[in-house]
């Protein structure tokens, strides 16, 4: 006997991320799930980033995913009283349900910013939703200028890419142009900032975040008070 | 290795249409290509996964859904078989159309044995 179906597998997964959704919303957390590949500057990016807006208003929060050890949550806890550190053991990118467990520990009235650092990897963090409310995709230009063409999904579903390091582009083969056209045709629109951390050349993605979290908080102020 | 999750995650939609006490056979779940699902990896996963559980002898039945890509020279769609195939004009300048689907479609299941038949 065949049983009709027709289900997202990822259903639970999913439900669960409109929960962590509705929480950080109700909240006024604006949050921001950074997937990259392992050593694209991920903990760095939000370590520079955390150190360059010091003196604004916001407050920030960092979940990170790693397989293993504590060390990027060492590294952030020294810029960011707010951070959680998830160990997957043997899982590939974070889920909703490691993500809500994270949140509850986190007093999210303190903070309006929630960073959410996934797992190392371009591929497995993109299918699963955490409740985030954009999504930064992160390459780097020691990886390669055929990371976009290679890994369709995650230039499709970012609301920002990234392109790290861009001070090594002097150093290395790596083709500008060929990077840009792929993502273009792949998620026309979205905007490719040059960032480099390591000589603090954060001037095209700071104006967007603050932008990003300006407008979220006062969407937020406007609904609560509706 | 997202097919581990996906395998786990396939189980607990599963078993909420699993008629009571019937046997599922084969279930049936179509992927888009963006989710990147490696089928032996799946197989694998969904072998693991599935030990110790009422779908342990449960074929997974995958349907690889092909690339649909839109021509923006010629504003075609056709199905391809990857991502960067050619269109029928000539241009390579396409856009894939959708390609994240991941749902499971149908279970075929063998209806519970009443007493009566056991006997």
């Amino acid at each position: 006997m065949k049983v009709p179906i027709v289900e997202n597998v990822l259903k639970i997964n999913d439900e669960m991320a409109a929960m962590n959704r509705r929480t950080l919303q109700d909240a006024c957390v604006f949050t921001i799930d950074v997937i990259g590949a392992p050593g694209c500057g991920k903990t760095a990016l939000i370590e520079a980033t955390l150190a360059a807006c010091r003196d604004d208003p916001t407050r920030f929060g960092v979940i990170v995913g790693d397989l293993a050890t504590d060390r990027d949550a060492t590294r952030l806890a020294r810029q960011c009283q707010h951070v959680v550190q998830i160990n997957t053991g043997k899982g590939c990118h974070l889920d909703a349900n490691q993500v809500r467990q994270a949140v509850a520990q986190i007093e999210l009235d303190a903070i309006d910013v929630l960073f959410i650092e996934n797992v190392g990897n371009l591929i497995c963090p993109v299918g699963f939703d955490l409740g985030q409310d954009v999504k930064v995709g992160v390459f780097c230009v020691a990886e390669g200028d055929d990371k976009a063409a290679k890994h369709p999904y995650l230039v499709q579903e970012a609301d920002l890419l990234l392109l790290n390091k861009i001070d090594l582009l002097p150093h290395v083969p790596f083709d500008l142009e060929k990077l840009q056209a792929d993502v273009e045709r792949l998620n026309p629109g979205v905007d490719l900032l040059q960032v480099s951390v390591s000589d603090s050349g954060l001037e095209k993605w700071l104006p967007w975040l603050r932008d990003r979290i300006a407008a979220a908080i006062s969407n937020r102020a406007s609904i609560a008070q509706a | 290795m997202h097919e581990l999750s996906i395998a786990e995650s396939l189980i607990d939609v599963a078993r909420q249409h699993l008629p009571p006490a019937a046997q599922p056979r084969t279930i049936t779940v179509h992927a888009g290509p963006l989710r990147a699902i490696e089928p032996d990896a799946m197989e694998w996963a969904w072998r693991a996964a599935t030990e110790k559980t009422e779908f342990a002898s449960t074929k997974l039945d995958l349907v690889e859904l092909p690339w649909r890509l839109h021509c923006l020279t010629c504003r075609r769609d056709w199905d391809a078989d990857h991502m960067n195939a050619a269109c029928a004009c000539g241009s390579t300048n396409a856009r894939p159309i959708g390609g994240d689907e991941l749902q499971l479609m149908s279970m075929d299941v063998a209806e519970a044995q009443t007493t009566e038949n056991l006997k």
